[in-house]
């Protein structure tokens, strides 16, 4: 086998530090928004889910086949990121009410309606986690059926049926949205 | 990825039109406010600071660290097994005689009476002496 010198090395190693920052770059945005719709609406976790799904993403660079596309992959991580960042929220507020939100550290609120908000995330927590990571993935942040199914590891059908019911489930809780819509 | 190439029905579900209203309500209030240039520089610090972290080689001071604590704990543990006295009995019977003792307060929470209890409380002689080097160990006799 040919040795690879240190210079060459250090060359593919700076361009795939080039490759990733440009990944970066160009799914910082998505990443975040997915990440604080997962969290349930909390910037700082949000930040700290993505910016660790990017870490993730990139100690795990050597071990990506190909299988799926990078982005799918990457999307994958977060989830699951967000996923285990909500499961440690949960055990934190059952040991105590530490990890409280609102209480010792109140999560910075976006504009807009601050009711609705409440309400939409309120709608949204009530739903099974995996029937609120489809809705968020397919409606919200728009990614295909597939890509969906291939993120979250589930069949085709399985992500159609989390989407049917979760749409139902909201159409029961969020109606007057769909009405006032209508109105104007 | 093209969208084209793919029935949209098949990819983006067709919504009525009351629920594909309800959906763009949901998305256009239940956002973050995009990132500031401000926040996105502290983002990508950020970002760069645990990448730099976990880039840097954590060394073999943890491991040695662990190794040294289990090795540690392990001669504690058999000096002071073989201070107590040499073993007389197969290993099996005495085990199973320590577990006996050492679950005794649970049976007779459930079993038995408070005199059966007390009579047990005083035998700790009759203990062999493994138990008594393992005791010594986990309860701070």
């Amino acid at each position: 086998m040919e040795a690879i010198a240190p210079l060459e090395l250090a060359a593919a190693e700076s361009d795939l530090e080039l490759r990733f920052a440009a990944f970066v770059e160009t799914h910082r945005e998505r990443a975040r928004r997915l990440a604080w719709r997962l969290v349930g609406g909390d910037d700082a976790a949000a930040e700290d889910v993505a910016q660790d799904a990017f870490v993730r993403a990139w100690l795990g660079l050597p071990r990506f086949r190909g299988e799926a596309s990078l982005g799918t992959w990457f999307y994958r991580i977060l989830v699951r990121q967000a996923a285990q960042h909500r499961r440690w929220r949960r055990l934190r507020e059952l040991w105590g009410g530490l990890g409280t939100p609102d209480a010792a550290d109140p999560k910075p609120r976006a504009g807009g309606d601050p009711a609705l908000r409440a309400r939409i995330e309120a709608a949204l927590a009530r739903l099974p986690q995996g029937q609120r990571e489809v809705f968020v993935l397919v409606h919200l942040e728009e990614f295909t059926v597939s890509e969906t199914a291939e993120i979250l590891g589930k069949a085709v059908g399985t992500v159609k049926s989390h989407l049917h019911r979760a749409l139902a489930a909201l159409r029961r809780e969020l109606a007057d949205l769909a009405a006032e819509g209508a109105e104007r | 990825m093209s969208p084209k190439t793919i029935p949209p029905d098949a990819e983006h579900p067709a919504l009525a039109p009351e629920d594909a209203r309800l959906v763009a309500r949901v998305r256009d209030a239940w956002g973050p406010e995009p990132l500031t240039s401000a926040r996105r520089a502290a983002f990508d610090a950020g970002l760069q600071e645990r990448l730099d972290r976990a880039r840097r080689p954590h060394g073999l001071w943890p491991a040695l660290g662990a190794g040294l604590v289990a090795a540690s704990l392990a001669t504690l543990l058999l000096v002071r097994a073989q201070t107590a006295a040499p073993p007389a009995a197969p290993v099996v019977a005495e085990t199973h005689t320590a577990l006996e003792q050492r679950t005794a307060w649970a049976a007779d929470l459930l079993y038995s009476n408070g005199e059966e209890a007390d009579e047990r409380d005083d035998d700790d002689e009759g203990l062999p002496a493994e138990y008594a080097a393992i005791a010594g160990v986990f309860l701070d006799r």
